[in-house]
């Protein structure tokens, strides 16, 4: 049951119609259960919304809890770069007794300390009533969810930790570049600022291109400063910005190939077995044998389809 | 598999009732245990621990429509307990129902469900209990031997939880010989291995 289970909250694990449908039913939930956050008071009507899908959403908690030892197992397969879906999906519902591990207690004690789960129990807490209503902005974090099961945000999360070194020097940079140019200002312009804290919120909102005006430099030399820091701090502002878009790009070139790939293989086997059943029709017709004639047509498939030296199933995606 | 999705859905369903029917008998004669968990241990023990997980979830789930108050959540901790201790410790290492455990399971099951609903209690509800034999028990404790209010919620709810369980194993004997062989796990259905005689081995 519990493999079954995961098969179907697991995205991708599943390709039957169930798992998809459960795909898209959570998704739903997820933004039904931010609704009641967009009215200032709480009707019946409402309360019940929170109520069922805060249980909906609590039961996906469970499941994932109970199942997290097939979602290690896939994430270790993955990391080893196993790319064959079959394989993965093989390996990853393997049972336990065949496992090497002997503690197989362990992913269960290790889920709810994953930032999934984290993130997921804290989005829940608000409509429980155990924190106060000001934590009630904490169910935007069922949000998540939605993004989750999103190929883009999946994208976005490829690329955040495929770059996440040139990621953290530009934002090195960039904070930097906001702290001395606040340190500048504030020692320019005294007056304008009551503390560092406002210099330091000048420079970001005017670095960042938002600029409130609720602050702004008065002496010539203040405006000189803000001016040429606007113009460097564009630069280093806008880097991310490029960084992320690229790497979004790539990964989803990299898998529209992928997902191309696998379409041609697909019509491939397809066009092999009308081959075959062509064949197979036609020499029955003539009286010949046609396990013979099956064999045949493997040997000649397999010598077309695996290169020398490749692994069978690492082509498959 | 139609059949065992059948089996499936039979004893989960099964569960359910119990948790809920039960517990409205035992509330409306006043009897010294809730049986509210009944269901779940049930349908942990005859199919595996994600379907008494799963019962006790939509029991839950039903008593915070009813009450329309999503904080019952936090009970479920009580069932999910019951759930896994019964489903891990009523089974041997070959997937059979070990009887043998019962005692220790049982133990383990008024001790781990004590210690989660005292702080619920407690916290959610400021100690307040609900039953006429818990309120009897509490206030003996409380004002006649001078306990402390959480020590008096622990003893109220240690000592109700004994009958509690002691109900419950006795229905669980009681469906494990009323229930039919098709409803049972395939390896409960087999004869127990008969040691082999020395005769056998020479």
């Amino acid at each position: 049951m519990r493999k079954r289970i995961f098969t179907i909250i697991q995205r991708g694990m599943g390709d039957d119609y169930l798992s998809k449908l459960y795909d898209i039913f959570i998704m739903i939930v997820a933004v039904l259960s931010i609704v009641p956050m967009m009215f200032k008071k709480s009707t019946p009507a409402l309360n019940t919304i929170d109520i069922v899908t805060v249980y909906i959403l609590f039961a996906d908690y469970v499941f994932r809890w109970i199942t997290y030892d097939y979602a290690l197992k896939l994430k270790t397969a993955a990391d080893l770069g196993i790319k064959n879906h079959k394989h993965l999906v093989s390996l990853t519902l393997k049972p336990a007794e065949e496992s090497t591990s002997q503690r197989v207690w362990i992913p269960f004690i290790i889920y709810p300390f994953s930032p999934f789960a984290i993130m997921d129990l804290l989005s829940l807490m608000p409509s429980l009533g155990v924190i106060s209503s000001g934590w009630r902005i904490l169910r935007v974090l069922r949000i998540f969810k939605v993004l989750h099961y999103s190929r883009a945000f999946q994208y976005i999360e490829t690329v955040f930790k495929k770059e996440s070194k040139t990621l953290l020097y530009v934002l090195i940079l960039a904070l930097s570049y906001i702290f001395v140019t606040a340190l500048i200002m504030f020692s320019y312009e005294p007056g304008t600022f009551d503390d560092f804290f406002e210099a330091l919120y000048w420079a970001t909102s005017a670095l960042t291109t938002v600029g409130y005006g609720d602050i702004y430099p008065v002496s010539n030399i203040g405006r000189f400063i803000s001016m040429i820091s606007s113009l460097f701090g564009i630069a280093v502002i806008a880097l991310p910005a490029g960084i992320v878009t690229a790497g979004f790009i790539d990964a989803f070139n990299e898998d529209k190939k992928l997902q191309a790939k696998a379409a041609r293989k697909k019509r491939k086997q397809q066009k092999q077995r009308k081959k075959e059943i062509a064949l197979m029709v036609s020499e029955k017709a003539l009286g010949l044998d046609p396990e013979t004639l099956k064999q045949d047509l493997r040997t000649e498939k397999d010598t077309s389809d695996t290169p020398a030296g490749e692994k069978e199933w690492t082509d498959e995606t | 598999m139609k059949h065992n999705k059948l089996r499936y859905f039979f004893i989960m369903a099964l569960g359910v009732i119990m948790n809920e029917g039960l517990y409205g008998i035992a509330r409306a004669i006043h009897a010294p245990f809730w049986l509210d968990t009944s269901g779940t241990a049930a349908a942990a023990l005859f199919l595996e621990p994600t379907a008494g997980l799963i019962v006790g979830l939509i029991n839950n789930f039903y008593m915070a429509i009813s009450t329309g108050d999503a904080s019952n959540l936090f009970y479920y901790a009580a069932s999910a307990a019951v759930a896994v201790i019964v489903g891990v410790g009523m089974r041997d290492p070959s997937g059979r129902i070990c009887w043998k455990n019962l005692l220790p399971v049982m133990v383990i099951i008024v001790v781990v469900e004590t210690l989660i609903v005292t702080p619920l209690s407690l916290w959610m509800d400021n100690g307040m209990l609900t039953t006429v034999w818990e309120k009897i028990i509490y206030s003996k404790l409380c004002s006649d031997w001078g306990w402390s209010k959480l020590w008096g919620v622990f003893g109220a709810t240690l000592l109700i939880k004994i009958p509690d369980t002691l109900a419950s194993a006795a229905i669980l004997v009681g469906m494990n010989a009323l229930l039919p062989q098709a409803l049972k796990n395939p390896e409960d259905r087999k004869p127990p291995k008969q040691p082999s005689s020395p005769d056998a081995i020479q």
